[in-house]
């Protein structure tokens, strides 16, 4: 069983993980907002020559980003878990 | 700003919409002839549902049983059973007319009922699943001092869910009334007494497993619609599109924001409440008890993303779907273009329009399925604020009699059900748009913020917690009640006090100032003590237990 100040030393690292993704995600959905305001033109625009909107893009973009960051998140964190025995020492 | 909407729009179809994914369905109901396929579609569902609830209570003998299935949930049933409960009704019917009605707009409310789920599980899987066994209110215990600390949390999740529930009922029985013919009244007492058998005999195993069939059925539903309305354009999504834009009186604009609403501070405050709301509902960090391992948490968390995904993105093609096959057919409208049975039905008429009877049959047995399996959600999570939280846990100092608790806990089920009745008969006139909202910003306001420092925050104390909770509540409650839903939609005034009709972008940070201001402002000795406890908790909470 590792040392606790290495486990907290993980748990700093899984926070900083959180936080940084946490960010980004919040900023990236506040930012949806912006097409009502000062983006609007930009939101309204359309695709190439379709008639596909910005704003349509940014919807379908920000969920398949948001589950390509869960993926992201889930194959990183597992370096932060702790091992079996941790868990046997803490959950006591 | 309906108002001027349905003048824009010049349809006058544009339903009174929940603005709140887990909502309920509102608007002008007009009672439809009986519809035998739905209503034997629905008696399926119901037959294999009772029958798991059967199957349920065999297995369902302690209280950890009822309430948490045991934790022998997998990730993948158990984010499956998460889309369930949360994929409502409202999603479905509410979101597809708001499409009909806005264009693009209604993808705004799609993405911020969507929107919490990544947070969920970076911030809540893994601590709240290792941390709590029951409730969420466990978790904040924790740490802080007992009696207290459970009481204003309990306080806050029989709010949410009480107010969730109202809405739910209200919403069930206009939809049912809307889909099935019966009347309100018939329609509630179904809905109550379905819950009350899964719920009381099954507990947390059957609904998981009713709102797993629910969830399965509707993206199947959904993903006949689309795989329809595609094949009908060739599935060039381009055409479907452009077919929209000719048929919708308001051509191209249906393609820009700013049709539903143009201010983006009210857009900002709805996006805050409802990705934060969705963090702090009982009912769904409840789900996260049921699976064995914290790993299985994180997954539970990352499936429900990717079924509630799918859903909303299928709903893009559902919603123009409406405005090409429902718009202006005379099948589905009236002589002035109204939609026939309401704005609500579009997605129903949608259903008939590239299915025939059979696939609107199985839509609207599905949508009455949606509601049970909500329901289910609320009723167990209610009966869990009551009996494991109050009475085992307060009450009985964590040491009740199994057997006491066990039988409670069914009894507080039958209540709840009878309450929900109660409530869905009294509040049938409400507005239901105003109670829908509530549970959103509460949850916002006063849970999550308290959830969430009890985690993250050293310094929290059970002082902070209080003060927190009280100002989120009074917060949002109040700005709600001078906001334009019931200062203008309600009470009558002419301009509302407060402008937002989410307030969750004010009230969240006032909670979370107080939190801060009371906690390090506490030099009591529990308030040491509080922050003595935290870094114990931390090891644990990402340690775990088995």
């Amino acid at each position: 069983m590792s040392d606790p100040k290495d486990l907290k030393r993980l748990i700093q690292k899984k926070n900083r993980l959180r936080l940084i993704m946490g960010t980004v995600i919040v900023a990236l959905y506040l930012g949806f907002a912006l097409g009502y305001g000062p983006l609007q033109q930009l939101f309204a625009s359309k695709m190439g020559d379709s008639l596909i909107p910005f704003g349509l893009v940014y919807f379908v973009g920000l969920i398949f980003g948001f589950i390509a960051l869960e993926l992201v998140y889930l194959k990183l964190v597992k370096r932060y878990d702790p091992d079996k025995g941790e868990v046997s020492h803490y959950a006591e | 700003m309906l108002n001027k909407l349905i003048a824009l729009v010049g349809l006058g179809a544009l339903p009174q919409l929940t603005l709140a994914a887990g909502g309920a369905i509102e608007g002008e109901i007009e009672r439809q002839a009986v519809n035998p396929t739905a209503i034997a579609m629905f008696v399926v569902f119901v037959c294999i549902t009772l029958f798991i609830s059967y199957w349920a209570s065999k297995r369902t003998n302690t209280s950890a049983e009822f309430y948490t299935a045991g934790g022998g949930i997998s990730g993948l049933q158990n984010g499956a059973a998460i889309a369930g409960d949360f994929m409502s009704a409202a999603s479905f019917l509410g979101i597809t007319a708001l499409i009909y009605a806005t264009g693009v707009d209604g993808l705004t409310l799609a993405l911020a009922a969507f929107a919490g789920w990544p947070m969920m599980l970076l911030l809540l899987s893994e601590r709240v699943r290792n941390l709590g066994k029951v409730t969420f209110t466990d978790v904040v215990a924790l740490r802080l001092e007992q009696t207290k600390t459970r009481i204003i949390a309990v306080l806050g999740s029989v709010s949410v869910v009480v107010m969730y529930l109202i809405a739910q009922m209200v919403g069930a029985g206009k939809l049912i009334e809307l889909l099935f013919g019966l009347p309100y009244e018939v329609a509630v007492i179904i809905v109550a007494v379905l819950v009350m058998a899964y719920v009381a005999f099954g507990g947390m195993l059957a609904t998981t497993w009713v709102q797993i069939v629910k969830a399965l059925l509707l993206l199947t539903g959904i993903t006949i619609i689309g795989v329809l309305v595609m094949n009908n354009v060739g599935f060039d999504f381009n055409q479907l599109l452009q077919q929209a834009v000719d048929k919708h009186p308001r051509g191209g604009d249906i393609l820009s924001n700013g049709v539903w609403i143009d201010d983006p501070i009210q857009i900002l405050t709805l996006l805050i409440s409802m990705m934060f709301g969705t963090l702090g509902l009982p009912h769904i960090l409840m789900r996260l008890f049921t699976v064995p391992d914290m790993e299985e948490s994180r997954r539970s968390a990352f499936y429900a993303s990717v079924f509630i995904g799918y859903f909303f993105l299928l709903l893009i093609i559902g919603g123009f779907g409406t405005i090409v096959y429902v718009m202006g057919n005379p099948e589905y409208t009236d002589a002035a273009g109204k939609l026939l049975g309401g704005g609500n039905m579009a997605a129903i008429h949608l259903s008939h329009a590239v299915g025939g009877d059979l696939l609107m049959g199985f839509m609207s047995a599905v949508a009455f399925a949606t509601i049970l399996a909500v329901v289910a959600g609320l009723t167990v999570a209610g009966s869990a604020a009551i009996s494991h939280d109050l009475y085992a846990e307060v009450l009985c100092k964590g040491k009740p009699d199994p057997d006491k608790e066990i039988r409670l806990t069914r009894i507080v089920t039958l209540v709840l059900g009878l309450l929900a009745v109660g409530l869905g008969i009294i509040f049938q006139e409400q507005n239901v748009a105003v109670i829908a909202t509530l549970p959103m910003v509460v949850a916002a306001s006063v849970n999550l913020p308290i959830l969430l420092l009890s985690l993250y925050w050293s310094k929290l104390t059970t002082r902070g917690a209080v003060a927190g909770a009280v100002v989120g509540f009074v917060s949002a409650v109040g700005l709600i009640i001078i906001g334009p839903k019931v200062w203008v939609d309600i009470i009558g005034f002419e301009k509302a006090l407060f402008p937002y009709d989410y307030p969750a972008l004010f009230t969240m940070p006032a909670a979370f100032i107080a939190i801060w201001y009371f906690s390090i402002s506490d030099n009591s000795q529990r308030g040491q003590v509080d922050r003595d406890c935290f870094e114990a908790l931390v090891l644990r909470s990402e340690t775990g237990r088995q």
